[in-house]
């Protein structure tokens, strides 16, 4: 449920700090403000703290803000000048010879694309972030973590069986999701391996993985 | 802002199939402007590195964000948790507690279950003297036929099933699931006879078990909860030894009791209707605390003593049913060990207790106990040993560590 971040009410109420409205920003924006840390900075630490520091900033400095765009802007800017600055002390430090790295990584069009990969990412994630929970936990191990229905089968505690159904489940799902429809294509077919089920919930025999 | 929306956008519906010409045209344009473009465009279309994104961008750890946040913003009431920034074994949404009214209700259900047995941690092995750690998800769950199951943090799902409830083990966590109660049917009995469980936890355990009816119970260490697996009849009742911290769902017309055992046998009753509340109730601590956070629950020790309890008091009731004390108390500093804190602001005994049954060690004096007046805060739970030994020095309280014999002497 996003919450209306252009109704004055919220505006008026986050400016308060009430209502759990600096917490819904913080819901809607901390996940895609960390990933464009990263970006720049390479390191998972780095990336969170300085994303905190922005959040912090925003929550004491929450009066100024008029309107949602802005907050949004004032987390961008702040967690990119974050980036650069660390960068900067760690280029010093390292007394490195391609003393322009970190400017190299700072022009407009290099900004402007780690927004659009940022943004990308931020609106196919809530595909994944609603499955169900060990739909989700079973896609993972699948899709990202690479393993076999029997691998998964042993991490997660379950029965193949179940990883079989909750694979097809998730696919389902996501296929159920137009948006993802190229998305979850790329996938299955990655997985040569994979028999393709589309309509049936689960397969019933033990099918062999290579 | 706007052109990265627009692109985004483009970038998109290219993954969808569905550019329009013109889109196309544009995203065209976009891409002829430079090679990094249609560099990332490749990227964010291609079916591999598109995975490893995604799966970095799901790897972002929202709780670590938020407790930095928290930590940098302070101690702001206006913030509220937003995540369970403690270990997972509390890690359940929260069950709505309700403001409840009271009801006098005879203590029917009083079996003592007392001498429960508490499980020990090896403390030997043969040669090599067990190390000190800080304690960790663990417990023992005795099912009504007496077999006994070891439940830990591991990260697997195991189903036990009783009569028609399915006991899940889940992440540290132990959920009784009632389909017959879901279905609106009577809950399942055998015969006439209810079946009870118990869980106990170990010196250096902690637990949390979610009930039939949905309520949460936390476990802290060297702690046991008797209940029973489905709560049939007009009351749910339970017993404990230890600490617990309870949030009950509230059930109109079904008051929730826990019955307060201890060695010496029942210390009373605690009766609530849907609440959160906690009950320390430690022998060697002398004294049992009952410790209220919402709603209102209804104590009653065994000498017929009665006092109804309000938000943020607490109840001391000594060893003879009396109730010497009725305080306000601060109620995080109560509730410090279910976020995984000792609490520095109580009395020196009842601490070094605490981190005795946390580490599994003996507490010895050899003097008098210090006062310890000048403590407060809290300190985590899962330091080594020596890190709270040491803050405790700074507060002047000294102790020392003998980890072969597995105490603490305080000088």
């Amino acid at each position: 449920m996003t919450p209306n971040f252009q109704d004055t009410a919220w505006i008026a109420a986050f400016r308060e700090g009430k209502a759990g409205t600096f917490e819904q920003v913080f819901k809607e924006y901390h996940r895609s403000m960390c990933y464009l840390a990263e970006k720049y900075l390479l390191d998972k630490e780095e990336a969170e703290d300085v994303v905190a520091d922005a959040f912090t900033k925003l929550w004491h400095g929450r009066m100024q803000f008029s309107d949602a765009g802005h907050i949004k802007g004032f987390l961008i800017t702040s967690i990119r000048n974050a980036c650069l600055n660390l960068l900067k002390q760690k280029q010093r430090r390292s007394a490195s010879n391609n003393e322009l790295a970190y400017l190299l990584a700072d022009k407009e069009d290099d900004f402007f694309r780690k927004l659009v990969e940022t943004e990308l990412l931020k609106k196919l994630y809530p595909f994944i972030e609603q499955l169900p929970k060990q739909c989700r936990a079973v896609f993972e191990q699948v899709y990202f973590e690479g393993s076999s229905i029997e691998e998964t089968a042993t991490k997660l505690g379950i029965s193949t069986r179940n990883v079989r159904s909750q694979k097809s489940r998730a696919e389902q799902l996501l296929r159920d999701k137009i948006l993802l429809i190229s998305f979850i294509y790329c996938l299955m077919s990655m997985q040569n391996n994979t028999h393709i089920d589309s309509n049936l919930p689960s397969i019933p025999e033990e099918k062999k993985e290579k | 802002m706007e052109k990265v929306e627009k692109i985004t956008g483009l970038i998109n519906k290219y993954r969808e199939g569905i550019l329009s010409q013109d889109e196309q045209g544009e995203l065209d344009t976009w891409l002829a402007e430079s090679t990094e473009n249609r560099s990332l465009f490749e990227e964010l279309t291609d079916k591999t590195t598109l995975t490893d994104k995604l799966k970095s961008y799901s790897a972002i750890n929202s709780e670590a964000i938020w407790l930095k946040t928290l930590q940098q913003i302070g101690p702001d009431t206006k913030v509220k948790r937003l995540y369970p920034v403690q270990r997972t074994w509390w890690k359940y949404p929260a069950v709505a507690a309700a403001v409840i009214g009271i009801s006098v209700a005879g203590w029917l259900y009083l079996k003592p279950t007392a001498n429960q047995p508490v499980a020990e941690t090896p403390v030997d092995t043969k040669n090599s003297i067990a190390e000190i750690v800080p304690g960790s998800t663990k417990a023992i769950l005795k099912l009504s036929d007496g077999k006994e199951i070891v439940l830990d943090n591991a990260n697997n799902q195991e189903k036990i099933q009783q009569g028609a409830i399915t006991i899940s083990k889940i992440n540290g966590r132990l959920i009784y699931n009632d389909e017959n109660a879901a279905n609106g049917q009577d809950p399942i009995t055998v015969g006439s006879t209810v079946l009870y469980n118990t869980v106990t936890t170990p010196m250096g355990g902690q637990y949390q078990v979610i009930l039939p009816d949905g309520s949460i119970v936390w476990l802290n260490a060297a702690s046991s909860l008797r209940f029973p697996i489905a709560f049939a009849g007009g009351e749910r009742n339970v017993s404990l030894t230890g600490e617990a911290f309870f949030q009950v769902s509230p059930i109109a017309n079904k008051p929730f009791k826990v019955a307060i055992e201890t060695p010496e046998g029942n210390e009373g009753n605690v009766e609530v209707l849907g609440t959160q509340f906690n009950i320390h109730a430690y022998t060697e601590d002398g004294g049992v605390k009952t410790t209220l956070q919402e709603g209102s629950v209804k104590l009653t020790t065994k000498a017929s003593n009665k006092q109804v309890l309000k938000p943020n008091q607490e109840a001391t009731v000594d060893k003879s049913g009396k109730i010497i004390g009725v305080k306000k108390v601060d109620i995080a500093a109560s509730l410090a060990w279910k976020n995984g804190e000792f609490n520095l602001e109580q009395d020196v005994k009842s601490l070094m207790q605490d981190i005795g049954r946390w580490y599994n060690v003996k507490i010895e004096y050899a003097g008098k106990v210090p006062s310890g007046s000048s403590l407060n805060g809290q300190i985590p739970r899962d330091l080594p040993v020596k890190e709270v030994l040491d803050i405790l020095k700074k507060y002047g309280i000294e102790g020392q560590l003998n980890e072969k014999a597995r105490k603490i002497v305080v000088i």
